[in-house]
């Protein structure tokens, strides 16, 4: 009965007061208005008598019908994400406290970084969302040359023990499940991995080597592998805290939880829950949640690891880290540096965010092809066009691509009209105004589809109705369900609670992603609960 | 089974002791065994083993150039005829009475793009009357999945379904239980520039686990990564200490897998079997010798950049070495008994979409030819390939692995010489399809393109053109009606086609597409 609970937490989290400003409106910064100085364009007022902020068009609202209760089935998928590389890295270096796994921790990893599956931005590029059997593989490179080393030297998770006999085996399980899984183990695991420990040596491995064996199964279990530590759902409470806490710590800073945090959120939890909203509040203001933000955001904008292909990524994470409005991302009239600070761009691009970068422009073709548009309206506005069999068979001849009563105008509609705003921005990502015969360019959308939800002069025009559209919103919080869920908010679903709570919360801070993810962290799934 | 491989297998560099030999083969099996994996006598023992594999280029290759040939003028200096009218061809090929050439040897009509593979002819099997999709990644998926997507809006998008298979998924559910890793693939789906990866979560589009996990994808990636997850399995296979550790780690994946679902736990599970059959079986053999014969790289023409990956600036990539390098490592997995079914493709991201503005195939002469990149990728690696699968028997079975194996080649589609747009080498449906392989009947065509339609020109079942279209022009006959049974070949024709070939009858065939095999492909035995 999880879409319950999410009605519940969505009530607790989404509580009316929507007194907020409405997400940037380029215009009124333009004259220079602070951002959040004026009321909400337009409140809606659905039924049930609830105001929901939102446009003034109906595709700026939030659905009506999703204000509805879910009333499919239960949903119960089991809500995890499988660690991803860098969170490895960091854990194995915390566990072991070891700077020279295989002579060298950078170098060990780095020579199994395709294996593991990390993106370095060099040679790799990408990282796989989910499990590999190559990172299974990868990982018993990593338990056994982190467990060998540790239990030789007595170090990491076997500080303080004597690994070299066979003594004290309750003492060394005990410590191995505190150190490696951040809990106590309970009976059954004590007696089966010392009954692992007691096989290995009847296999003819030393003590030190035994133990090496069993250090390396933890490090192998599925507490070490997954972000959120499955044996939450049976750990005591006061396990439990830890374990949710280093579910929080690795999604936003990318490690586990350090001493102190363990005592200042977890010990003063509730019941089996940390204090999540101190936590996440605090791990927002680290300088690793704006690091570990970047790396996701130029993994999702596919950076190819250059200044030129980072710019979107720094963008996103500076937004993210600062508070400014998510909807900058498509109408910043600013750019951000290496340093991550915000400096002017060139007045051409005005206030189109990542839209006009040329580290995003290069690689999405604009007219002939329809790379650009699709692209935009996919990945930031979530339209998806599958130009599928039924399509293809039922094509009529048209005279243009936007021919009223034709079937292309389903998907160019949009693409066509959003291909000519674009057209004063060059693949290479350079500004014209003239057209290769010395033609003055017409980036206008040339009102070519009378519907046209983006119309305006450019990209700016584009991007000052897209940001404001639903879509826009939906797939702003949908990029954080992908990076803390592992999967799309089912919005339409169970989810609609959530989503509800994240479109209130985005009028209400003025469209602050520290604030949205607080609403995740918050989600009982996402805690396992 | 040699003391080479065994050291390599162990990674052993001291003196090995008998016991050390007992721990091994008590983990690996005797040699000459099924258990040992990695060697050829191993795969001897299957008295029927089956390879196969798809020779993917992406992007598109010129049709009208390959075996859809079309014999039309090349307009790209005329200044006569309306720009709308005119044709393009491929740049610096020399017209014949003003018109392209279209050759023939045998029975296979062919353009100058197969020029180099002639040599292959008598064992291929030519489907020209064919088509496939214009719309680059729906295309490529219908030659992994087959043609079912009829009435469904967001198809590509969609969370596969259990009973999904792509065609080398349903191979190697048949066929792959005792390899190491049956399913090799040099693919990536969303490599290209028109999906958004944000928009295709785990479970959709292309999915990797479809089926058993003995069927499930692998990557191949480099040389360099393929001996690197090598050696790991071996390693992590190593001794009787590491098995017992992998029992325990396996039991604490087991309870956690029982009682939950998602897809991140879909695809945890595919790993943990996958991992088990590797940690299970291990890679008997000299690993660090895999793929670094110099004869063989010499008969593949492999030089150190062919086995680099390439990357966009959007950091797309196939993570793939070149076509020529794939086909060296398909071969050496093949015989080494660890693999047998094959994604190859053109490693660069749509190395056959040659899209071209008028104004540029005017100043260019023609279209773009793709004859260059068309023997790079394919003519001469496969040339390479086939020789070498003819030159290696099976053990002692008196049958070579080409007897044995069946390759598809294809491309997701063709591409347009003209027209109306802008782009005169527009993405085109019409294209066409190649068999080959000891069950293929060779030194055949079936279907063509009508010079004046340049369509396909409908098929009966066996074979035959439709007698109600021209088999010149293309175009009805006056007075006649197509035959009911006529059609054109697509994607999910060609799954079934190849599967037959493999062995497998349609009856047999996993997964959803529902079109059937081409009977006339298959040699009479």
């Amino acid at each position: 009965m999880r879409h319950w609970r999410n009605v519940a937490v969505a009530t607790a989290l989404g509580i009316g007061g929507f007194a907020g400003c409405a997400l940037e409106d380029p215009s009124r910064l333009r004259d220079g208005q602070p951002e959040g100085a004026d009321a909400l364009p337009n409140v809606a007022s659905p039924p049930g008598g609830d105001a929901i902020p939102g446009g003034e068009l109906p595709d700026e609202q939030f659905p009506p019908e999703l204000l509805e209760p879910y009333t499919g089935p239960p949903i119960d998928d089991y809500d995890d994400t499988f660690i991803g590389y860098r969170q490895l890295v960091a854990r194995i270096v915390r566990i072991f406290a070891d700077p020279g796994i295989g002579g060298n921790t950078t170098t060990f990893f780095a020579s199994r970084i395709a294996l593991l599956g990390g993106a370095d931005f060099v040679q790799t590029f990408t990282e796989p969302r989910v499990a590999t059997s190559d990172f299974l593989l990868g990982l018993d490179a990593v338990a056994k040359g982190a467990c060998s080393r540790a239990a030789i030297n007595a170090t990491g998770p076997f500080v303080g023990l004597a690994p070299a006999t066979a003594a004290d085996v309750d003492a060394i399980v005990a410590q191995l499940h505190r150190r490696i899984l951040f809990r106590e183990a309970t009976t059954a695991e004590t007696n089966a991995l010392a009954g692992l420990f007691q096989k290995l040596r009847g296999l003819g491995s030393t003590p030190t080597d035994a133990w090496a064996g069993a250090c390396e199964a933890l490090v192998r279990h599925p507490d070490a592998i997954f972000t959120l530590p499955p044996s939450v759902a049976t750990a005591s409470p006061t396990d439990a805290r830890t374990l949710r806490l280093a579910k929080l710590t690795h999604d936003l800073v990318g490690r586990p939880p350090t001493v102190d945090e363990i005592a200042q959120f977890a010990t003063n939890g509730t019941g089996d829950t940390p204090n999540v909203d101190a936590a996440v509040s605090h791990l927002l203001a680290l300088p690793d949640f704006a690091s570990d933000f970047y790396h996701r955001a130029r993994v999702r904008t596919e950076s190819g690891g250059t200044p030129e292909t980072d710019e979107p990524a720094r963008l996103w994470a500076y937004l993210a880290t600062t508070g400014a409005p998510f909807a900058a991302l498509l109408t910043a009239d600013y750019t951000v540096d290496a340093s991550f600070a915000k400096i002017a761009r060139p007045t051409e691009h005005g206030r189109t965010g990542i839209l006009t970068m040329p580290g995003f422009i290069k690689t999405k073709p604009g007219l002939p092809h329809y790379n650009y548009p699709a692209r935009v309206m996919s990945e930031y506005l979530g339209q998806l066009y599958e130009v599928t069999s039924d399509v293809v068979l039922g094509r009529t001849p048209a005279a243009s691509t936007v021919e009223p009563g034709t079937t292309c105008i389903a998907c160019h509609g949009v693409l066509t009209p959003l291909a000519t705003q674009r057209l004063r921005w060059k693949d290479d990502g350079t500004y014209r105004t003239h057209d290769d015969d010395g033609a003055a360019i017409d980036d206008s959308d040339r009102n070519l589809v009378a519907d046209y939800p983006y119309k305006g002069q450019g990209m700016a025009g584009f991007a000052a109705r897209a940001v404001k559209k639903e879509r826009f919103l939906r797939q702003s919080f949908q990029a954080l369900f992908l990076f803390y869920f592992g999967r799309p908010m089912r919005y339409a679903l169970d989810e609609r609670t959530v989503y509800l709570a994240l479109w209130k919360k985005a009028f209400a801070t003025g469209g602050d992603t520290r604030e949205l993810i607080k609403i995740l962290a918050n989600v009982p799934s996402y805690l396992g609960k | 089974m040699n003391r080479r491989a065994f050291l390599g297998a162990l990674g052993a560099t001291t003196t090995i002791s008998m016991l050390d030999w007992l721990r091994f083969f008590r983990a690996r099996g005797v040699p000459g065994t099924s258990r040992d994996l990695g060697i050829a006598e191993a795969v001897a023992q299957t008295s029927q083993p089956r390879f196969l594999v798809y020779w993917f280029m992406e992007g598109g290759w010129d049709g009208f150039s390959m075996f859809n040939p079309v014999a039309t003028r090349n307009d790209a200096s005329s200044s006569s005829l309306p720009p709308l009218d005119r044709l393009y061809r491929p740049a610096g090929v020399p017209l014949v009475g003003g018109l392209y050439p279209v050759q023939q040897q045998g029975a296979i009509r062919y353009g100058h793009l197969a020029n180099a593979g002639t040599s292959l002819f008598g064992d291929m099997a030519v489907v020209s009357s064919h088509r496939g999709r214009d719309f680059h990644s729906f295309a490529r998926l219908e030659y992994h999945l087959g043609t079912y997507s009829a009435g469904k809006t967001a198809w590509m998008s969609a969370v596969r379904q259990p009973d999904e298979r792509s065609v080398l998924h349903a191979f190697a559910e048949v066929h792959g239980q005792s390899r190491l890793m049956s399913h090799v693939s040099w693919h990536k789906w969303l490599s290209d520039g028109e999906l958004a990866i944000a928009n295709y979560p785990e479970g959709t589009g292309y999915y990797e686990k479809l089926g058993p996990a003995h069927a499930h994808t692998v990557y191949g990636g480099t040389p360099e990564r393929m001996r690197t997850r090598l050696k790991q399995i071996a390693a992590s296979a190593g001794s009787p200490r590491d098995a017992a550790i992998h029992a325990f780690v396996d039991d604490l994946h087991a309870n956690f897998l029982a009682d939950k679902n998602s897809e991140a736990v879909r695809a945890f599970a595919s790993a943990v079997q996958v991992h088990k059959t590797f940690v299970s079986k291990g890679a008997a053999l000299d690993i660090d010798a895999l793929f670094t014969n110099p004869a063989l790289r010499a008969e593949f023409g492999v030089q150190a950049s062919d086995e680099r990956t390439t990357a966009r600036a959007d950091g797309r990539s196939k993570d793939s070495p070149n076509t020529n390098v794939q086909a060296l490592m398909a071969y050496e997995l093949m015989t080494k008994g660890l693999s047998n079914a094959f994604w190859i493709e053109a490693r660069d991201i749509r190395t056959f979409d040659t899209h071209l503005r008028r104004a540029d195939a005017v100043s260019l002469g023609g279209q773009i030819d793709q004859a260059g990149r068309m023997n790079t990728n394919l003519w001469n690696p496969l040339k390479a390939f086939v020789a070498r699968l003819k030159n290696t028997p099976i053990g002692t079975t008196g049958k070579s692995y080409f007897d044995q194996t069946t390759i598809v080649l294809c491309s997701e589609m063709g591409r347009h010489m003209g027209g109306a747009d802008e782009d005169v080498c527009q993405h085109l449906n019409t294209s066409s399809v190649a068999f080959l392989g000891g069950a293929v009947k060779g030194n055949t065509q079936f279907g063509r393109v009508g010079t004046q339609t340049l369509d396909a020109i409908p098929i009966l079942p066996d074979g035959s053109l439709d007698p109600g279209f021209d088999p010149t022009t293309g175009l009805p006959k006056p007075g006649t009606n197509p035959s009911p049974l006529g059609f054109v070949s697509d994607a999910g024709h060609v799954y079934a086609t190849a599967l037959e070939l493999a062995g497998i009858p349609k009856n047999a065939q996993t997964g959803k597409n529902p079109k059937p095999p081409l009977a006339f492909v298959k040699k009479s035995t």
